[in-house]
């Protein structure tokens, strides 16, 4: 076992094979060896932290991927593959800020399963929208000038009649 | 490493500048074209979060072809927003009666200088005489034509040669139909990638900068076959891709600025722009200028354009402007081999009969470089 400690202070007693889905504490268990002990996860509050250690506790029998193993695929192929299974999709059915935090921490603790399904929910969840749909589902402002807005209108001509 | 919280005050009104580029750029290239283009246009943070390098990549994804270099856009951006535009069914046919009494003799320039193409191809059929069969091309690529099944007795052949690349068809006709083998050799590799072509009645190669492209073509289609399909297949580094099944007469004749260029049955010019998704839009001239005849003149965006008076215009592709060519620099069709590529119009074409029965390389045409150069501005001087 190993305990692992959120920016909030909050201890989690994890499986060695779990805390493994992650890259980052993967390599410090092995520098440090048998007797890790505490792995403090700055930055990371407790209720993200949870939620990662669910992901990774469900996932912990996958094959792990291999380093860069994305490196190459194109674009096209990407797109191919925004399929996401029904575990990680319900597991992603969260507040935005929380998805978001999941998606910073996956990159932080070096997850990439989980942050590729992440990336992937944003990206449906921009799909198929128009700028403003896009600005109102993450709450984004228009911060255009007058000059740069009659800039997007001459680029966005190819929308006018959607 | 310090993680940024979506909590922080700056993220407030926006989670994605939480984020860092690579991330931004692992959720964009889970997004289609249009979506990646809505997402520039929501707000200053992510209409520089998306670079010209993703534009770059979404657009090549679909259409390599329209790029910078083989287009009068200047940027993978406006090339992307171009393709949308299109994609999405406005018009985008060029109208050509901008007609010019002023001939562009200053965008000739790389046109003028580049090698006359026929000289090649003899250089190329004699290569059979050499016990190796290495050809040299005029780039400099080394050609092993010997590995090609074809090559001791070819019926037709094509080529294109260019800096990075040698492309050459070879056909052999059979009773009804015509077999082709397609050879690449790309200038960095050892060995060239030989593919072996659907059988059709014949084949055309056409080319826009960098990128090639091989058409079937089957003549009986409408009478006899009417459930074969032409196809214009793409050249890529992975191989022959699909990107359009062709009907007899939309036949693509060149390409230039995304889109093929093809006459209808009316003759008139119509501007088809596909992407490898399949899809594909198609717009004609909106003042139905009817051709008879055009043929790439380069990557310098100029084509040859004659009309069905015989007149011959020189379009400038990049301004959308027709240059009448007068009578005594019009390009003699009945010496230039249509579908291959002429270096500049007024030239005269090899005579590629008389240079095989020779058993020699054909003479350079009379008419150099220079001179054709020198008449033109002169020709600009006149008007």
């Amino acid at each position: 076992m190993v305990t692992l400690v959120s920016s909030d202070g909050v201890s989690f007693n994890v499986d060695q094979k779990v805390a493994s889905r992650s890259a980052l504490i993967k390599n410090m268990m092995e520098d440090i060896g048998e007797d890790a002990g505490e792995i403090p996860v700055p930055n990371v509050s407790s209720n993200v932290l949870k939620k990662v250690i669910e992901y990774c506790t469900y996932h912990k029998d996958d094959p792990l991927p291999q380093s860069g193993e994305d490196e190459g695929t194109s674009a096209a192929d990407k797109k191919k593959s925004t399929v996401i299974d029904d575990w990680d999709y319900n597991f992603l059915q969260v507040d935005q800020e929380m998805l978001f935090e999941i998606i910073l921490t996956a990159n932080y603790l070096d997850i990439k399963p989980l942050l590729d399904v992440g990336c992937k929910t944003v990206a449906n969840m921009i799909k198929g929208k128009t700028p403003e749909e896009i600005r109102r589902t993450f709450n984004i402002a228009n911060d255009f000038t007058p000059e740069e807005e009659a800039q997007i209108r001459r680029e966005n001509e190819w929308a006018e009649d959607r | 490493m310090v993680l940024k919280s979506i909590a922080d005050a700056d993220s407030q009104s926006n989670p994605f500048s939480a984020l860092a580029p690579e991330i931004i750029h692992e959720i964009l290239s889970h997004l289609d074209i249009p979506s990646v283009c809505a997402l520039s246009h929501t707000n200053t943070f992510l209409r520089s979060s998306v670079t010209e390098d993703q534009f770059k990549l979404h657009l090549t994804a679909v259409c390599p072809w329209f790029d910078p270099d083989s287009s009068r856009f200047n940027t993978f951006k406006e090339c992307t927003f171009e393709y949308l535009r299109r994609m999405s069914g406005k018009k985008f046919a060029p109208c050509l009666d901008n007609v010019s009494t002023r001939l562009p003799v200053e965008d000739m320039g790389p046109s003028v200088q580049s090698v006359n193409g026929y000289v090649e191809m003899i250089k190329v059929r004699n290569t059979h005489k050499f016990s190796d069969n290495v050809y040299i091309s005029k780039y400099g690529i080394r050609v092993n034509l010997g590995s090609l099944e074809m090559w001791s007795a070819p019926d037709f052949q094509y080529i294109i040669s260019l800096p990075q690349l040698f492309a050459t068809i070879i056909g052999h006709r059979c009773t009804q139909y015509v077999l082709g083998q397609l050879l690449l050799q790309y200038r960095d590799e050892d060995h060239p990638r030989i593919y072996d072509l659907p059988d059709c009645d014949d084949y055309r190669m056409i080319h826009c900068g960098k990128h090639v492209f091989v058409y079937t073509i089957k003549w009986d289609l409408e009478y006899e076959y009417p459930e074969d399909k032409e196809l214009l297949l793409y050249v890529s580094e992975d191989g022959l891709r699909q990107v359009m099944v062709g009907i007899p007469s939309h036949r693509p004749n060149s390409v230039y600025d995304g889109y093929f260029f093809f006459t209808d049955d009316n003759n008139a010019l119509c501007f088809a722009q596909a992407g490898l998704d399949g899809l594909q839009v198609i717009d004609r001239a909106p003042n139905r200028r009817r051709c008879d005849f055009f043929c790439d003149s380069g990557k310098t965006g100029h084509m040859f354009v004659q009309d069905q008076m015989g007149n011959s215009h020189l379009w400038d592709m990049a301004r959308h402007t027709m240059h009448l060519i007068p009578p005594s620099h019009r390009v003699q069709i009945s010496d230039v081999p249509i579908f291959l590529t002429v270096p500049y119009p007024g030239i005269d074409s090899v005579d590629l009969e008389m240079a095989e029965a020779q058993d020699e390389v054909p003479i350079e045409p009379e008419r150099a470089p220079f001179a054709l150069f020198a008449s033109l501005h002169h020709l600009a001087g006149i008007f």
